[in-house]
């Protein structure tokens, strides 16, 4: 489905990602995990087709006319308008005709008693919720989260993480970055573990151990300690 | 576009303020443009204790000056000159008809003033010139009468000074050299206007401009972008944009063209300022595809504006001459 092919990308004469390879098949569940600077953010705008790799190959093949959905690290929605007249605009935008998938998600993620508020004065789980589901709103076929779950309280983080799931038995693709070990648990992706710009692995949380990233930088290791101690 | 619009109103009291902006700048520009002379009326008081109708004659042939407010009494006004409410007292003397026919004007006329007084002097070449007019006329007719006993004075006196009136010799005209226009005081006016307008639209550029880099910096473009393109979005900026610079400026224009259409207004001018208007937008609909801090956006704004506007004066008072790269400014155009 998303196909990379050894792919640099370079900037400011700064090696970001350099020979990363792999393919995304459709219903698979990935999180890009690896400390602050490794790569995974440019990695998954390449996946987004945002970035342009410097070198190597990003292949999509897809069904849909807009496959895929991108959730970004910021809270991209425009403050002044109510929660409804976001998504109508994005559902106008993305030309999506399905209102019964759009209800579905609103009852899922708990907005409809937020459907005539202004974004600006919700909380910022709320915020986080209206985010996502601008990002799902035409059912992409790719879903890709740039740490979309950071300051969501649990009550809604599990409503998002429930939905997530959901879509994903259902044969949605997600791929996500998150620091959140909670979320890596209850999703339960493949990892792709990236240090310094390289893709060192690509495991399960099973497999997961330190002794196989042992040519890993000293704050993956120490993040892997911290996580895999949980 | 609605719901782009809704978005853009985020601060509806910023948006307001937009609107009422122009508004104060019409106001601002109606006093700017009256004549300042017309309304700054010197208070000047004309003592005639006699009530002599020469008096009467002598302020109708000097109506034409607006610039004094005359007041006649028949007693000196000392308190108020003494505490400036007057700027001089002129005491006029008994039979000074007769006086002026026989050009007996030594000493004819008092003149109080006090040490505030400024415009007075003004005033006093004025009453001189109306006095000295009739003394002329009165002198004229007494030399006619001298030597034709028969005439009529009274006749002479009324009708002499046609006769004796200069023509004038002096034509007063205003060319610049090397270049083929003229300067008036009414286009200045109307040049200036003009670019106060292009200033204002210049700076609710800025501020529409603003919202775009915030949407960029909030990666919604980069959202838009994965799903299809930020264009919709940014067109439908463009259309919001223009259309409140575009309506801010017609509103203007129409509002110059009532209050300067006595210090000639240009319809067609206007023309060349939508032109204006719409350089100025996509000037700042190309630098946001470009910039990525609103800091950056407004330093540009900024010195743009400033040194623009700093080329226009230098135009306007022929410091410099209109050249090819004045034509970067857009000021500029203005005096084309």
């Amino acid at each position: 489905m998303l196909t990379l092919k050894e792919v640099d990308y370079r900037k400011n004469r700064k090696t970001l990602l350099s020979n990363v390879s792999g393919t995304i098949e459709q219903g698979d569940c990935i999180t890009l995990f690896g400390p602050n600077g490794a790569g995974k953010s440019t990695l998954i705008k390449i996946m987004a087709g945002l970035s342009r790799p410097t070198s190597g190959q990003r292949i999509l093949e897809a069904k849909a006319k807009n496959p895929i959905g991108y959730v970004p690290q910021q809270i991209a929605i425009m403050e002044g308008l109510i929660v409804r007249d976001q998504l109508t605009y994005y559902q106008k935008l993305t030309k999506q005709k399905s209102s019964e998938f759009v209800d579905e998600m609103i009852q899922y993620l708990g907005l409809q008693n937020i459907l005539g508020k202004r974004v600006e004065r919700l909380s910022g789980g709320m915020k986080r919720k209206v985010n996502l589901a601008v990002g799902l709103i035409h059912q992409p076929e790719i879903l890709l989260l740039d740490e979309a779950f950071v300051g969501v309280d649990l009550a809604a983080k599990y409503d998002m993480l429930a939905w997530l799931k959901r879509l994903n038995s259902q044969g949605m693709t997600i791929v996500f970055i998150t620091h959140d070990w909670d979320v890596v648990h209850h999703l339960d992706p493949i990892l792709w573990i990236l240090d310094e710009g390289r893709l060192l692995a690509k495991t399960d949380l099973l497999s997961l151990s330190r002794q196989s990233l042992t040519n890993g930088s000293r704050s993956l290791q120490k993040m892997l300690d911290v996580n895999l101690q949980r | 576009m609605v719901i782009v619009l809704k978005s853009m109103m985020k601060k509806w009291t910023s948006f307001v303020m937009v609107l009422i902006l122009p508004l104060l700048l019409i106001f601002s520009l109606i006093n700017f443009f009256d004549s300042t002379v017309d309304k700054v009326e010197v208070p000047i008081v004309l003592v005639d204790a006699y009530e002599q109708t020469i008096t009467d004659k002598l302020l109708s042939d000097m109506k034409e000056s607006e610039s004094f407010d005359i007041i006649r009494t028949t007693s000196i006004p000392k308190y108020a000159l003494e505490r400036g409410e007057v700027e001089a007292v002129f005491v006029l003397p008994n039979n000074l008809k007769e006086k002026i026919k026989q050009a007996d004007l030594e000493n004819a006329i008092q003149w109080y003033r006090n040490d505030r007084s400024l415009f007075d002097g003004l005033f006093k070449e004025q009453l001189a010139s109306a006095i000295m007019t009739r003394a002329i006329r009165g002198e004229a007719a007494n030399v006619v009468q001298h030597y034709q006993s028969e005439a009529d004075w009274e006749e002479i006196y009324s009708y002499g000074l046609k006769y004796l009136e200069p023509e004038p010799i002096f034509q007063m005209q205003f060319e610049t050299i090397g270049e083929k226009f003229s300067a008036t005081a009414e286009s200045d006016s109307f040049h200036l206007f003009r670019w106060m307008i292009w200033i204002y639209i210049w700076i609710v550029l800025a501020y529409l401009t603003k919202i775009l880099l915030k949407w960029k910096e909030l990666e919604i473009f980069n959202r838009l972008n994965a799903i299809s393109s930020s264009m919709p979005l940014r067109l439908s900026w463009l259309g919001i944009t223009s259309f409140i610079t575009m309506g801010i400026g017609v509103l203007l224009t129409i509002c110059a063209y009532i209050i300067l259409q006595p210090v000639g207004f240009d319809l067609e001018a206007s023309v060349s300022d939508l032109l204006m208007t719409l350089c100025s937008i996509m000037i700042f609909f190309i630098l946001s595809f470009v910039l990525k801090k609103k800091e950056t956006m407004w330093a540009i704004t900024f010195s743009y504006g400033f040194l623009s506007s700093l080329i226009f004066f230098l135009i306007q008072f022929n410091i410099i001459n209109i050249s090819w790269w004045t034509f970067l400014f857009i000021p500029s155009w203005i005096l084309v």
